[in-house]
């Protein structure tokens, strides 16, 4: 018996020696790796990169997914061993992602200070969002003569082949059930909204699903008229091209958020996750992204933020249900609507 | 057992390709996770039966072969004579010159092209800005985002394919026998549809079968150039799985595809085979 | 220079070919080519490669566009025609036979074009292979066919269309040496028996001698001769013609009305012009050996040395101002090297003085 006891206790011994030995020979963080997509990226990402290494010694390296969707599958294709720390991914495909527990861990609040300040909105037990924008309508001035003052403009003849619309996967379903809403819908009736992308058709140039190739589009003037958030304005003016603006009601509110992947590097990430809720970093995100801090003292560009809506024009939607029914709505929109 | 051993890279490398298809196959099984990207057991054939009962992803297969058989044949049509000046043009520099441009399209990546052609097809792109100059046509013609834009992208993408292995069948050609030919009072039309043509027919079938290929598999361009109406089985699969983050499924509709495109191409050999028999009694028109 | 047509012979020829030049780029292939013949004659373009015997042979079928000159064939002009309205059928090298048809689709292939009857088409393929003795192989395949049964395909699929002008370029040179003799003949007979005019190129002189009635001998690009074969081979025109045909000893010298001067080497009864450079011609069997004391001897010198070369032996005599070779028959019994012997002409009238 005592020596099965004292073999036990060395076996339990040797376990744990095995399981701290990782930690003990751990060498310092040295760098992390956030996946994301390339504007954001390019957009201010790579900026808030650099200040965190000299703020930390950490380097934080890039890797980019065309969408959202295909970042999420590519995490989910290394489970085992992720070699990605912090996901940037939107609100809606957050909250699918979080059921996975191995892949992502619950946000160590105690571990992220700044985001004590961040609107409430943008929390969530999985992800904070970075920033937040609105889908509006961002026109050219020098090709569409008269102002557009409501979603229902779009309806117009004199927007015959003038429009670019996010297919149904871009902004997971908003679109269409914004235009539920606008024709008497909602989010769990979205057959009117159905019936209004049908009678849209005639207007429709694209159904995009790649910001960067819209924007370009409408800054080229393939389209006047986009259907996207305040990002795409501030590429007109980058472009050097005049660009405007509405919001009209409803306004539905998105979240871009960040994801802590469970990795090795969770402390680090986490402190990375941190250092862009601050208001400085938020300042600068906002400003590079074109879209609005969810930092209460942090400020975007004065023309993003003329554009933001009012509050009580404000709409979100629960992303469980947009999960539940995306496959089904795209299906039929590819079928009844895009052909 | 030495012939074994020689073969034993090919093997290895069909064992991994069979393995792929057979893990799709596997995964085809399985289930989502409803709300989730995941994938869960128990083994049904679930999958299997929603892809035989067809509502999805029917009129999607259909559009793909239609849409892909279209662009192959403009391939060929484009292609085979400019194959064939290559073949047969007494000019080196101009063989060189042709050859140069068309290898040139492989050196630029696909994304790149696919701006390329937004710029060149656009409505204020540069074919409708010179056929408006021209006064060929009053308002600009709706390319991009259409069909046609990505057949024309296409088209260009899968034409060196086509021609590289095009011109060397009509190469294989002797020329001496289109000189029999006409020596013999056929003129050079004739000359070619009794002899050039069906005597480079089986590298017209391989190109045909590669380009075939390669259009059923495109995936940028409807998805970049598409404007949202161009779906092809790429498309839906992708759709499949990254938007409805149902890998089972997709993986059915993959298997299902290559079924179907094998399929396919075995029709095509076993048209060429049709095709050469006719020939070897005498050709076209005889 | 004799050119086909004999005097009082067909006043219009079967083809007739003037001035007819080729350049590619600076390099002349073929230059001012000219000759007559006269109508079911074999003619034989003979010359080594790169002479401009083919580039020939392909301007009268069309497949090269020349940049002067005139084909005529049976007085009508043909050089501006396309090859496929010219009245000529072509052997080509190789044979050049349609390998996705049968045997007789190769053969009613140029009767198909002209829009024959079916039945007269297969009458007169069955008539073509007949001829050529491939009756039985109508329904093969061309690779199914050993070389000599292509060549005759090809030859049937050019004579069922009854042109007028048959060309063959080197249609021999692919077979094994005893299947090209008794190709050679059935060539000569069948030409013969239809009575259809022929150009032949060959490398081959043997060849040129056995099939024709006339041979050209061309060379970088000129004609030299066109002569009757034994006009070639007896009356060698220029130098290059006589040193093509194996006329070896070629001596440097000059004449002086009764005899040619071969510097260094002896005197020979040859009635020659007082010209300066000319030379004299002789072949080897135009000279046999006697005793150097014989008063026969035209010139004098030691054996370098002796090859047996069937029947007959070679000698090569070393003289002062150079070699002479002799051929003798084995049995006259030929001398040992380094003896000294005596070198007298058979005959002074197989001698030919060649200008300069």
């Amino acid at each position: 018996m005592a020596d099965m006891f004292l073999g036990r206790r060395g076996l339990l011994g040797a376990t744990g020696a095995m399981l701290a030995a990782p930690a003990l020979a751990q060498a310092p963080v040295r760098d992390i790796t956030i996946q994301l997509w390339g504007t954001t990226w390019t957009g201010s990402l790579r900026q808030v990169g650099q200040r965190f290494e000299q703020a930390t010694g950490i380097k934080v390296n890039a890797v980019t997914q065309a969408t959202s969707g295909e970042g999420l599958v590519r995490l989910q294709s290394m489970r085992a061993a992720p070699t990605i720390d912090v996901w940037f991914t939107t609100s809606s495909v957050a909250e699918r992602a979080k059921t996975d527990s191995q892949l992502f861990l619950p946000l160590p609040m105690a571990s992220l200070p700044s985001a004590a300040a961040i609107e409430p909105g943008a929390r969530a037990s999985h992800w904070i969002g970075v920033y937040f924008y609105q889908l509006g309508i961002v026109w050219r001035p020098d090709l569409v003569r008269e102002p557009i003052t409501s979603w229902q403009d779009l309806w117009q003849p004199r927007f015959a082949q003038k429009l670019g619309v996010p297919t149904m996967n871009s902004y997971q379903g908003r679109v269409l059930i914004t235009a539920a809403m606008l024709n008497g819908g909602s989010i769990s009736n979205v057959d009117p909204g159905f019936e209004a992308l049908k009678r849209l058709k005639p207007n429709v140039v694209t159904w995009y699903s790649s910001d960067t190739t819209a924007r370009q589009a409408l800054a080229q003037g393939e389209l006047s008229v986009l259907v996207a958030p305040p990002a795409a304005l501030k590429r007109l003016s980058d472009a050097g091209v005049p660009g405007r603006m509405i919001s009209p009601p409803p306004s539905p509110m998105m979240y871009d958020a960040l994801m802590l992947v469970n990795t090795p590097k969770k402390e680090a990430a986490a402190k990375f996750i941190d250092f862009c809720l601050t208001k400085e970093m938020q300042d600068f995100i906002a400003q590079g992204q074109g879209m609005g801090p969810v930092h209460p003292q942090a400020s975007t560009l004065p023309e993003i933020a003329a554009v933001l809506p009012r509050p009580q024009d404000r709409v979100s939607f629960d992303d469980d249900v947009i999960n539940a029914n995306i496959a089904a709505w795209n299906e039929r929109f590819n079928r009844e609507v895009t052909n | 057992m030495k012939r074994n051993l020689t073969a034993l890279p090919a093997m290895l490398a069909l064992a991994v390709l069979a393995g792929a298809y057979g893990s799709f196959f596997a995964t085809g099984l399985l289930r989502q996770v409803p709300g989730t990207a995941s994938v869960a057991g128990p083994a049904s054939a679930e999958n299997y039966l929603k892809f035989f009962s067809g509502a999805g992803q029917l009129p999607v297969f259909a559009d793909t072969f239609i849409f892909s058989i279209i662009v192959t044949l403009a391939t060929v049509i484009i292609g085979y004579p400019l194959a064939y000046f290559i073949a047969r043009t007494e000019s080196r520099f101009l063989r060189v010159a042709f050859l140069a441009v068309l290898v040139a399209t492989f050196l630029s990546g696909s994304v790149t092209r696919a701006y390329g052609w937004m710029v060149i097809l656009g409505n204020r792109g540069l074919l409708n800005s010179m056929l408006m100059n021209m006064g060929l046509i009053e308002a600009p013609l709706r390319i991009l985002y259409r069909q046609l834009g990505v057949g024309i992208a296409l088209v260009h993408f899968i034409l060196p394919f086509f021609v590289l292995t095009v011109v060397g069948g009509i190469r294989n050609v002797p020329r001496a026998l289109e000189e029999a030919s006409r020596d013999l009072g056929c003129g050079p039309v004739r000359t070619f549809a009794k002899v050039t043509l069906p005597l480079s027919l089986p590298a017209i079938a391989e190109g045909m079968a590669l380009s075939l290929a390669l259009a059923l598999s495109a995936f940028l361009f409807p998805l970049m150039l598409g404007g949202g109406r161009v779906r092809l089985v790429a498309n839906y699969i992708y759709d499949q799985i990254f938007v409805a983050f149902d890998i089972p499924f997709a993986a059915v509709v993959s298997a299902g595809f290559l079924v179907c495109s094998c399929g396919a191409l075995m029709l095509m050999m076993a048209l060429q085979k049709a095709l050469l028999r006719r020939f070897a009694t005498g050709g076209i028109g005889a | 220079m004799n050119h086909g047509i004999e005097p009082g012979g067909d006043a219009v020829a079967g083809l007739e070919v003037s001035g007819l030049t080729k350049h590619y780029g600076a390099h002349a292939a073929i230059q001012d080519i000219g000759f007559r013949l006269e109508r079911g004659a074999l003619l034989t373009l003979l010359g080594p490669s790169g002479c401009g015997k083919t580039t020939l042979l392909r301007s009268i079928g069309g497949f090269v566009a020349t940049d002067s000159g005139t084909i005529r064939v049976e007085g009508q002009e043909i050089s501006a025609l396309p090859p496929e309205r010219r009245p000529t059928a072509t052997v080509f090298q190789g044979y050049a036979l349609f390998p996705h048809m049968s045997v007789a689709a190769n053969v009613a292939y140029g009767l198909k074009i002209q829009g024959m009857l079916k039945s007269e088409i297969a009458e007169r393929v069955r008539d073509a292979l007949a001829a050529v003795q491939l009756s039985a192989m109508a329904e093969r395949m061309p690779s199914q066919l050993s070389g000599g049964q292509q060549q005759r395909v090809a030859l049937a699929r050019c004579l069922v269309v009854r042109p007028r002008i048959l060309l063959l370029d080197e249609p021999f040179s692919a077979l094994d040496r005893n299947l090209r003799e008794e190709m050679q003949v059935e060539l000569r007979k069948l030409q013969q028996r239809m009575g259809i005019t022929t150009v032949v190129v060959t490398h081959d002189q043997q060849e040129a001698y056995i099939l024709s009635d006339w041979v050209a001998v061309m060379n970088a690009g000129r004609l030299h001769q066109f002569d009757r074969p034994a006009g070639v081979y007896d009356r060698p025109a220029t130098r290059f013609v006589a040193g093509f045909t194996g006329m070896t000893n070629i001596l440097a010298g000059h004449g002086d009305g009764t005899h040619f001067i071969a510097e260094g080497i002896g005197r020979f009864p040859v009635a020659a012009p007082a010209l300066p450079g000319s030379a004299l011609g002789l072949r080897p069997g135009a000279l046999r050996l006697v005793d150097p004391a014989d008063p026969a001897a035209c010139a004098v010198g030691e054996v370098a040395f002796v090859a047996m070369t069937g029947a007959e032996a070679l000698c090569e005599i070393t003289c002062p101002g150079g070699a002479l070779q002799v051929a003798m028959p084995r049995r006259d019994g030929p001398p040992a090297p380094g003896a000294l012997v005596g070198v007298a002409m058979v005959n002074p009238d197989e001698a030919v003085v060649l200008a300069a």
